[in-house]
């Protein structure tokens, strides 16, 4: 032996119950902390990847730059990926609300969009003139455009500041490329082409001439600092500058705009659920490790007061103490690291599947996974950060023991003095069972041990009886298919479905009934005139939407209104209205028109009055809201209103037996026939529920397990300790005739009341996770129904397990020697 | 080396339950003296010489080694001077039941970072009659043996002085009369300062200086 501190191997040998039961804590915790550790690295490489790939891998931009400015942001060595472009015009498309900007991108600037150069078919413009189109563009464009096409663009070309008026111009371009479709410009309402090099300056007069400038900065620390040191060096006004605020907000960069934004809220979301679950179970692995470290140290306090008398230092025995735990956690955190890294991407997948992937920036489930499988997890600072929070807790819940052992006094441990017990409440009383009553006693003398695991087990039933609320909640949101109005949605956004073609899905004999929607919405002109004219004054940015609905739509829609209010809806004299949604700018609230109930609307001269304002507006293909007013009509009155009968979405629900492959393939034919259409199964949507469902409830399981473990192991080394503690006074109990039997009974007497205890305390505290569950899905904090069911469950689990915790250290009493174990009292 | 006990008291509790161990005691310890503390349970004998080894401290008093006072220690420099100048023998062995004999010997200069002087630990060890018992664990050795590793450990960092608290306490007559034997030996080969706790009048008498100790009050045989 080389050093004092062999001791502590040789404690751990000695104790292998113990050591045992830390290691298996250990390894729980950093199982959970590495995998927590590795899901925040994923999310976090996952939101910076996809920031950059949605709005530019950059972190600012300078616009209306001169061409003498340029040079002293690329020569500037505090920046890097400097790269510029010229704004060449914009094109309004059609009759869409949607805008083509013309673009030329400098040395490579283009790199910086990754969702814009990505060529579908032909190549990205070489030459002046050369035109590489989105393939989204194309249908607004004049048809079948190819590569190599000549196509005209009427276009137009404006200031930032307004300072010259808007300038038209007409050019042909040939089309050299057609780039895969863009869809994160139609929130925007914008597209992106891309020009040759060299069009600008054939294009455009002198003084439209002006650059876009993207950069990053080295110092991210000081990212603020120096941009406000360039905007004032190149006298740049501030409207001039662009923070890309998504990227910097997914990398943590401050910058002066900060906070306004709320992009990415699903990875914060996720990042605040992963950092709750790791804290549960570190708190859960340290009340054991410091419950077994306590006892095993309260076992062997004799030692460390020789240690002390033959003239050890405080420091050295906590050293020998804290180096069990550090053994312990060299063995545990590997196997822990490993199994956790292992096991991260599948949790995340699992926990992200019932959030909506447009939290996460993507577009589907299967995008979000795919993403999620690809996302870099070599963030190693993650890891040691894991690893970091595993051993601090660890050490955290020692440093009691080791306090403890340190600080005991040689003489009071080397004398071996009786266990000094308080107790309060000595009234000779009438004891019916004494077992029970012995076994009552029992938990009153070691009280911290008691609380510890109690709190143990109440931390289990907390987690058991939230989670049951949070999948019950999921389940219900699961239920939300059911609510859609049939088992496919066939939409034509642009050209619409005509009655004829309806009548034939009607006709399908797979079809048992269609319900549809109409919508039209308009935007106002530069004279703010509607194609259709509302009879009331609307603000200048508001659209005005129109909505038809067929009447068991519209009553489902419309339900909670009065049943004179039901028949007018029907009848075409009356209208549901979703106001425009209330926005502030800068600070100040945005005027928004505004109807209530009973309000009379006129549309195109025709009379309505409101009979319900709606919550939510009616949108098609799960596409966003184009903030105004929406006006929710029969389908005959929107005949009336728009002058049009032709379908935006339609809802077959098909028979029971129907064959839903046949229907599929027919299904497809048919939007052959309709040009512009395309088709939604929401059965395929549902069954992605239900998987999604079926994940995040057996990782919601496996948590309640996890947790539930951790209590079981503080319930056998409760049992374990309080035996071996009182093995002088189990001899003296056996000694005076008390029967193997009645000493089983008032240890599992012990067992049982710690699952009571904790059945309430933890019934209690689930109650109240309940309702926080219950405030976090409905946004609206209120008691709840008690889950009795789940506290029952959770009350009769615990007890059942506190049980068996407790039969299994049993078994050594009965192998107890009786004089072996009285003289063990000294 | 002079250790000079000046006036100690020590009182266990308070009010009603108050407990006078020592009643101002005052004694000196010279290089080489063979001091015997003999009295019967509970009156304060084994108070007095954990005061006095520095595991324990008075209520009032000084305990002064070679002109340091002991109370005024930190207890790093206490820590030090029970490893580097005192060995303490107990009645109940108190080896560390996971370490060998051998480690149990070697512990205080482990605790020293220091390593064993092989040399010396095996003359202890044959001295001591443990040459065949080092690999052994504490469980594995007779009351005498464990009593006889416990002594080596007292004895191997060299101390000035060795306490022992009733050392034959837990053995038999022939086991303790060894022991006791040895002890002797040692004192004498190796011209160690012992202080022995005892209410065993045949051990007592085999001190140069014998002190008697009835409710805390301590007083010195005249053996003349």
């Amino acid at each position: 032996m080389k050093s004092y501190l062999l001791l502590a191997v040789k404690e751990l040998k000695a104790q292998k119950v113990m050591a045992a039961l830390i290691l298996t804590a250990v390894i729980l915790s950093s199982i959970m902390t590495t995998a927590v550790g590795g899901s925040l690295g994923i999310l976090q490489t996952m939101r910076t990847e996809q920031a950059a790939s949605m709005n530019g891998n950059r972190y600012a931009t300078f616009h209306q730059l001169t061409a003498e400015q340029l040079p002293q942001l690329s020569n500037d060595n505090r920046l890097y990926d400097v790269g510029s472009l010229i704004n060449v015009g914009y094109v309004k498309l059609g009759s869409s609300s949607l805008t083509l900007f013309l673009r030329e991108y400098l040395n490579g600037a283009l790199d910086a969009y990754p969702y814009i150069n990505q060529v579908k078919e032909g190549r990205l413009p070489a030459s002046p003139l050369e035109i590489a189109l989105p393939e989204n563009a194309l249908q607004y464009l004049g048809g079948n455009i190819r590569v190599g096409d000549k196509i005209t663009l009427q276009a137009e070309i404006s200031l930032m500041d307004g300072t010259l008026p808007a300038c038209p111009y007409s050019s042909e371009f040939t089309v050299c490329g057609i780039l895969e479709s863009n869809y994160i410009g139609y929130s925007t309402g914008t597209l992106d082409a891309v020009l040759g090099e060299g069009t600008a300056s054939l294009l455009l007069p002198e003084n439209y001439l002006v650059y876009s400038a993207d950069f990053k900065v080295k110092d991210t620390a000081h990212f603020q600092a120096i941009v406000d040191e360039l905007v004032s060096r190149l006298a740049i006004p501030k409207s001039n500058v662009q923070y890309n605020w998504i990227l910097l907000d997914a990398l943590g960069i401050s910058y002066e705009e900060t906070g306004t934004s709320d992009a990415g809220s699903g990875f914060s979301f996720m990042t605040l659920a992963c950092v709750i679950v790791g804290a549960l179970v570190l708190l859960a692995a340290g009340l054991v490790i410091y419950n077994i470290l306590k006892i095993a140290v309260t076992k062997r306090i004799k030692e460390y007061g020789t240690l002390r008398a033959i003239g050890s230092e405080r420091g050295q025995i906590y050293r020998i103490v804290s180096l069990q735990l550090l053994i312990l956690c060299g063995i545990g955190i590997p196997v822990g690291l490993l199994t956790g890294s292992l096991s991260a991407k599948g949790i995340l997948i699992a926990a992200t599947g019932i959030l909506n992937p447009d939290l996460f920036m993507a577009g589907s489930n299967e995008e979000l996974n795919q993403t999620i499988r690809a996302a870099g997890s070599h963030n190693l600072s993650l890891y040691f950060l894991s690893i970091a929070v595993t051993l601090i807790f660890a050490m955290s819940a020692a440093f009691p023991a080791a306090r403890y052992a340190s600080h005991v006094s040689p003489t009071a441990a080397m004398s071996g003095q009786n266990v000094k017990i308080k107790r309060r409440g000595r009234k000779a009383k009438t004891i019916h069972n004494f077992e029970a009553y012995y076994a009552r006693l029992n938990l009153k003398r070691g009280r911290g041990r008691t609380v510890i695991t109690i709190l143990s087990l109440v931390m289990s039933i907390t987690v058991f009886v939230a989670l049951q609320s949070f999948i019950t909640i999921l389940d219900t949101s699961s239920r939300v298919k059911d609510m859609s109005p049939g088992d496919y949605a066939i939409t034509s956004e642009n050209i619409g479905i005509d009655a004829k073609s309806v009548a034939e899905i009607q006709d399908n004999e797979s079809v048992a009934n269609v319900a549809s929607t109409k919508l039209m919405v308009c935007s106002q002109d530069e004279n703010g005139k509607f194609p259709i004219e509302p009879g009331f004054a609307m603000q200048s940015w508001e659209a005005l939407h129109i909505v038809g609905m067929d009447d068991a739509r519209l009553i489902s829609y419309a339900d909670g209104i009065s049943k004179q209010d039901t028949k007018d809806l029907q009848s075409g004299t009356a209208c549901i209205v979703k106001n425009p949604i209330a926005f502030s700018y800068e600070g100040q609230s945005v005027n928004t028109t505004a109807f209530e109930y009973n309000d009379t609307i006129s549309v195109n001269g025709r009379d309505m009055r409101v009979v319900g304002i709606a919550a939510a507006p009616v949108t098609i293909n799960n596409e966003g809201f184009v903030n105004g007013v929406q006006i929710i009509v029969n389908n005959e009155l929107f005949d009336i209103l728009t002058g049009t009968d032709r379908y935006s979405e339609i809802y077959p629900t098909l028979n029971q037996n129907a064959d839903t492959e046949q229907f599929e393939a027919w299904l497809d034919n048919w939007c052959k026939l309709n040009p512009g259409s395309h088709w939604l199964s929401y059965q395929q949507t549902a069954e992605e529920l239900e998987e999604s469902f079926a994940q995040i409830n057996m990782l919601c399981w496996g948590l309640i397990l996890f947790i539930g473990f951790i209590g079981i192991l503080n319930i056998i080394n409760t049992v374990y300790s309080n035996i071996h503690t009182r093995i002088s006074e189990i001899g003296i109990q056996r000694a005076v005739g008390m029967s193997a039997r009645s000493l089983y009974k008032t240890f599992l007497w012990e067992g049982a009341y710690y699952g009571m205890t904790a059945s309430v305390a933890g019934g209690a505290a689930g109650y109240l996770c309940t309702i926080f569950v219950n405030a976090a899905a409905t946004a609206d904090l209120q008691p709840v129904s008690v889950p009795y069911r789940s506290i029952l469950e959770a009350s009769i689990i615990s007890v059942i397990a506190c049980l068996l915790a407790t039969a299994v250290p049993l078994c050594s009493i009965a192998k107890m020697d009786i004089v072996m174990s009285i003289e063990a009292a000294d | 080396m002079e250790i000079k006990v000046k006036n100690i008291s020590k009182v266990y509790g308070e009010n009603e339950s108050q407990v006078v161990a020592l009643k101002s005691v005052s004694m000196t310890i010279c290089e080489g003296d063979f001091i015997s503390v003999m009295g019967p349970s509970g009156s304060g004998k084994s108070t007095l010489l954990h005061i006095v080894s520095g595991l324990d401290k008075p209520t009032s008093g000084k305990v002064l080694y070679d002109d340091t006072d002991l109370m005024g220690c930190s207890d790093k420099e206490l820590s030090a001077f029970r490893r580097q100048k005192i060995g303490f023998i107990f009645q109940q062995y108190n080896l560390l039941p996971v370490l060998t004999a051998r480690e149990n010997i070697i512990m205080p200069l482990l605790l020293d970072k220091k390593q064993a002087d092989e040399a010396y630990l095996q003359e202890l060890s044959s001295f001591l009659g443990l040459k065949n018992r080092l690999t052994h664990l504490p469980h594995e050795l007779s009351g005498g043996q464990q009593q006889r590793a416990a002594i080596a450990r007292a004895l191997i960092a060299k101390p000035d002085i060795i306490f022992a608290d009733e050392p034959t306490g837990n053995l038999d007559s022939k086991s303790g009369g060894e022991v006791m034997k040895m002890l002797c030996n040692i004192r004498k080969k190796m011209k160690k300062t012992l202080v022995i706790i005892t209410h065993d009048p045949r051990i007592a008498e085999m001190a140069d200086r014998r002190f008697t100790i009835i409710d805390g009050e301590l007083a010195e045989v005249n053996i003349q």
